[in-house]
């Protein structure tokens, strides 16, 4: 199709024409040929099947008497049919086809024809491509069968001569069919080529005034040639308007390239200026960036200097910071790009004021630019002017319109700052100001941030302390209960018994003393992390005498149960004898010698030497607040474990503990506690593997405030007493019975509230009134507090003694409640007791359980 | 003993092929082989011939009759011959007759050598009747009859064959019709 396309239009058609004709005929040849050949076979077949019956009919008597020479000799009639190439005659035994190999009876070949016999007839036409074709018959009355063969040179004759036949036609029409459509087809050929013709000619000369002569066909090709025409006379009226139109817009477009000229003029020269803009921003930014990156001023104002030498650029640069309050200013840095120039001319050390500087207006936020500063007689510009510095510029560095600061900038010519750079200079500013103020504010930050974490490890290391207390004093209730009958019946048993023997009396001494010791070890469990109170008794202690009693109490630990185990402690006392007594609570001072006793026993397992050691130490004079001081020591040492740097410096602190299980890890931090009150130290010295020294260090007062031993006459001075004695717990309330009568007192016991209630009012109305009501605080239903309301209620006068385990909180509170006239602390200590009650008594009953005013009238 | 049986069987086919012209060209080495080829030459005879008696429908039932006269030992060999043989339907039927027995009865009667003197009585006893007859003697032919059989030896093979001559002309005047086949057949016999 492709090649078709690109020839002329006259060869197209007679092509087309050349190519139809030629396959219509070729298809009908080829029909004909076909239809012929099939004819011809059929036939072929149909005389050779009619021939072999001939034969076979012929020969039958010949085959039936077994004359093979008369069959042959009839069989040689076939030479006349010079296509077939053999005949062979079979001889059947009673008719049948006698078995094995067949021995023809009687045959027939051409002479070129070989040996073989023909093969068994297919009883089909033959095919194109067969050599060979046989058929067979049977002789009549089946007395054998006749095979004959023919060759196919016959329909091969016949197809040479039909290819001939069709080559000769073919070529004949062809040539009609050529000459015939070389006249025919320039009727239609010839008007197009004319058209083409003229087109060219057309769009080759731009002639658009050429028309074709006008058409007398009415066919397509007429109104092709009409409607060329047509369009050739519009286009001719349109060119002659794109004429008129081009000449109108050249005009325009030469007056548009002009206006766009003055444009682009005017376009460069603002990207110019923004260009300008643009650098200097992006300088803005990369100072911005990197002075927000530091924190601290100096090595802004250095960064800013930098910067701005090598890119605004400037000559030289410096930086002033204000003193608001002398309201002077000092330069603190200055940077120029020229040696020649001397720097060091614009740093003045001294501080100087704004005006003195010539840098008043910045006050005010002005930005100074001095376009010559040999005009300006103040301090800096002339100071520039010396350095031959020409112009300069002063913007002021203000945060939260308070100046801190001035920013300077000088270029050695004269007149040398744009307004642009001003503003730029002006924009920096606020910049570095800002920054300047963020690392202020950041230095600020991190000291308040120090001073706000030491703080709160003070408070973490207190509220531990406290949440410790709270627990104490919880259970120091329970244990106060539990501990007041050992102690008063040790007491009343010393005071009592006239029959004891010394022994006796040491070991009930020993009792009553440990007892008490537990008594303050669970008052100050919740206590020992507080300062000291007033209410605490502070007595003269002898620390020798501590010790002694101390290792009397330590001993089954380090020797009884030390020997047990097959362990050897050897106990040193190094005791100065000259030692002045310290102010201070003695059982404290003992609880805290025995535990750091039993310490130095834990820290030996293997046994070693304990010393026990009391000494004076007084510090030389000239050591300003501990001038002249002496301190009284009491040294505990052992050649134990020791501790490590670490253990040492966590040992104090509550719950911190090496022993295991054992261990509560409250010991030493009570020690610490102790030594807190006493307004001394503790100082430790350890190696691991050789051992510890624990010192206690206590300031030796001169005024020390003692109270006057307890009077050994514990009933002197007063009468006999009738009291009542309310408390749930009945050992205390019979310990309290006890006690009392011991000093001759009617008592009259009541184990709760409403019952004591009820036995006061029974007392008043058979006119026998208690003189004292003591009370437990915490009982149930009608508690201390409650009960000693009603009584003051009905009895203002009669004195009520509270008697509580929780005791020194309710001192803690504040004075005493206005219903209790006395606080009496679980363990009842006797003395205290009867020191309580001569107290309580003391004013003279006037009216004892008078009537009630507001219940009388 | 069934295979024995089936060889034994074959051995007897054998003969009876033998004696059927089973062999082509065959050789006679014996009188008694020619016999049987006679024999068998006479029951193909009656495929070639029309018998105007024999054309209507009774066929079937009226078996083809051949007489033998003065050859009593051929008569033997023709009954074997074409013992259970039929022939368009009708059995055969072999006859020994004597020269003074009804001839005319036959449709096929072969006259012996033996009886050469008597065969012109014969002749003239059979008349018109339409009887083929066939013999061996010498100048059969010449003599009024219809078939004569000889055998001469073959001109390649070199082997004696059993050849025949018709007279078409007695055969006419016997109202026979022979099969044109039969004719190309004929042979004529040496002249001795």
């Amino acid at each position: 199709m492709g090649i078709l396309q690109n020839l002329s239009i006259r060869r197209q058609q007679m092509l087309i024409v050349l190519m139809t004709s030629s396959a219509a005929l070729l298809l009908a040849c080829a029909a004909f040929v076909i239809y012929d050949i099939f004819t011809f076979r059929d036939g072929l077949e149909k005389k050779l099947s009619s021939l072999a019956t001939l034969v076979g009919n012929a020969t039958e008597a010949a085959v039936e008497f077994n004359y093979p020479d008369e069959a042959e000799k009839f069989l040689a009639n076939l030479r006349h049919e010079k296509h077939i190439v053999r005949a062979y005659l079979y001889r059947y035994e009673h008719g049948v086809p006698s078995k094995g190999t067949e021995e023809p009876f009687a045959l027939y070949r051409r002479d070129y024809a070989d040996e073989r016999p023909p093969p068994r007839a297919e009883n089909r036409p033959p095919r194109f491509g067969d050599t060979y074709f046989t058929q067979s018959a049977r002789i009549a009355n089946s007395v054998g069968r006749i095979d004959i063969e023919s060759d196919l040179g016959e329909l091969y004759d016949r197809l040479g001569k039909y290819f001939s036949i069709v080559t000769l036609v073919l070529a004949a029409s062809l040539l009609v069919a050529f000459v015939l459509s070389a006249r025919l087809q320039r009727v239609i050929s010839d008007p197009i080529l004319h058209l083409a013709a003229v087109a060219r000619a057309i769009s080759v000369d731009k002639n658009y005034s050429v028309r074709l002569p006008a058409a007398v066909r009415r066919d397509e090709l007429g109104q092709l040639t009409d409607g060329f025409n047509e369009m050739l006379a519009q286009i001719q009226a349109r060119e002659a308007a794109l004429k008129g139109a081009q000449s109108d817009l050249e005009l325009r477009v030469s007056e548009r390239t002009q206006e766009l000229q003055q444009e682009i003029v005017d376009r460069k020269r603002a990207e110019v200026a923004l260009q300008q803009q643009l650098t200097r921003i992006s300088l803005l930014n990369s100072i911005t960036r990197a002075i927000a990156a530091r924190q601290d001023l100096e090595s802004i104002v250095h960064v800013v200097l930098k910067q701005l030498e090598d890119h605004l650029p400037q000559d030289c640069g410096a930086v002033f910071l204000h003193d608001v309050e002398a309201r002077t200013v000092r330069a603190v840095a200055c940077q120029g790009k020229d040696s020649r120039l001397d720097q060091n001319a614009l740093l003045f050390s001294e501080p100087h004021t704004l005006p003195e500087a010539g840098l008043e207006a910045c006050l005010q936020g002005q930005v100074i630019a001095v376009p010559d500063t040999a005009q300006k007689p103040a301090l800096v510009w002339s100071k520039l002017a010396a350095a031959g510095l020409g112009s300069a510029v002063a913007v002021p560095l203000n945060v939260e319109s308070e100046l801190f600061g001035v920013l300077l900038s000088a270029r050695a010519g004269l007149n040398a700052f744009s307004e642009e750079e001003i503003e730029f200079l002006r924009m920096l500013s606020q910049q570095v100001a800002l920054a300047a103020h963020q690392a202020r504010l950041h230095t600020q930050l991190q000291r308040a941030y120090n001073e706000l974490r030491q703080t709160q490890q003070t408070v973490m290391q207190q509220e531990r302390l406290r949440a410790l207390g709270q627990m104490a004093s919880g259970i120091a209730h329970d244990i106060n209960n539990a501990l007041s009958p050992v102690i008063v019946y040790a007491e009343l048993l010393l005071q009592t018994e006239p029959n004891l023997s010394g022994s006796s009396i040491k070991n009930l001494e020993i009792i009553r003393t440990a007892g008490q010791d537990i008594a303050h070890i669970v008052a100050r469990m919740r206590e020992f992390y507080r300062k000291r109170e007033e209410t605490d008794a502070f007595n003269l202690v002898n620390l020798n005498k501590l010790a002694g009693q101390v290792i009397d109490l330590t001993r089954p630990r380090w020797r009884s149960i030390a020997q047990a185990s097959g362990l050897v402690i050897d106990l040193q006392v190094d005791l100065d004898r000259k030692l002045p007594d310290v102010v201070g609570n003695e059982s404290e001072l003992r609880e805290a010698l025995t535990n750091l006793v039993l310490n130095a026993v834990d820290a030996m397992p293997a046994g070693g030497k304990l010393t026990v050691r009391t000494l004076l130490r007084k510090w030389p004079s000239g050591r300003g607040a501990d001038d002249g001081q002496a301190f009284a020591v009491i040294e505990v040492c052992d050649t134990g474990v020791g501790m490590d740097e670490a253990t040492r410096q966590r040992c104090l602190e509550p719950f911190f503990s090496t022993k295991g299980q054992r261990g509560t890890g409250l010991g030493l931090a009570m020690v610490y506690g102790i030594m807190e009150r006493h307004e001394g130290t503790i100082e430790i010295d350890s190696h691991p593997g050789r051992g510890s020294t624990f010192r206690l260090v206590l300031p030796v007062k001169k005024t020390a405030r003692a109270k006057g031993p307890l009077s050994n006459d514990l009933m002197q001075g007063l009468r006999q007493l009738r009291i009542l004695c309310i408390d749930d717990e009945p050992l205390i309330r019979e310990a309290m019975r006890q006690i009392l009568e011991f000093g001759h007192h009617k008592v009259e016991l009541a184990d709760g509230g409403q019952s004591g209630l009820d036995c006061f009012r029974a007392g008043c109305e058979k006119n026998d009134p208690f003189d004292v009501v003591i009370t437990d605080l915490g009982m149930p239903y009608l508690d201390g507090r409650q009960l000693a309301a009603k009584l003051k209620a009905e009895s203002p006068a009669t004195p009520v003694i509270m008697l509580t385990g929780w005791g020194n909180l309710m001192k803690e509170d504040g004075e005493l409640p206005a219903e209790v006239d006395g606080i009496l602390s679980k363990p009842p200590r006797m003395s205290e007791v009867y020191e309580l009650l001569r107290k309580v008594s003391q004013p003279p009953r006037l009216e004892p359980c008078a009537p009630l005013p507001a219940a009388g009238s | 003993m069934r295979r024995l049986l089936l060889s034994l069987v074959r051995c007897g086919s054998a003969l009876t092929l033998l004696a059927s012209l089973s062999c082509v060209g065959a050789t006679l080495d014996s009188d008694g082989v020619e016999r049987q080829i006679k024999a068998a030459y006479l029951f193909n005879f009656a495929k070639y011939v029309t018998w105007p008696s024999r054309v209507q429908a009774d066929q079937e039932t009226t078996p083809l009759r051949m007489g033998v006269v003065g050859d009593p030992v051929f008569a033997e060999d023709l009954k074997k011959a074409v013992a259970g043989k039929k022939i368009g339907g009708s059995p055969f039927e072999v006859l020994t007759l004597a020269p003074h027995d009804d001839l005319g009865q036959c449709h096929i009667l072969f006259v012996g050598a033996a009886e050469q003197n008597r065969w012109a009585s014969i002749l003239a006893k059979l008349g018109k009747a339409h009887v083929l007859t066939v013999s061996d003697m010498d100048r059969f032919t010449e003599r009024g009859g219809i078939v004569r059989l000889f055998a001469r030896p073959h001109p390649v093979r070199q082997e004696r064959t059993v050849l025949f001559q018709i007279n078409a002309d007695a055969a006419r005047a016997a109202g026979l019709k022979v099969s044109s086949k039969l004719l190309q057949l004929s042979k004529d016999p040496p002249q001795s």
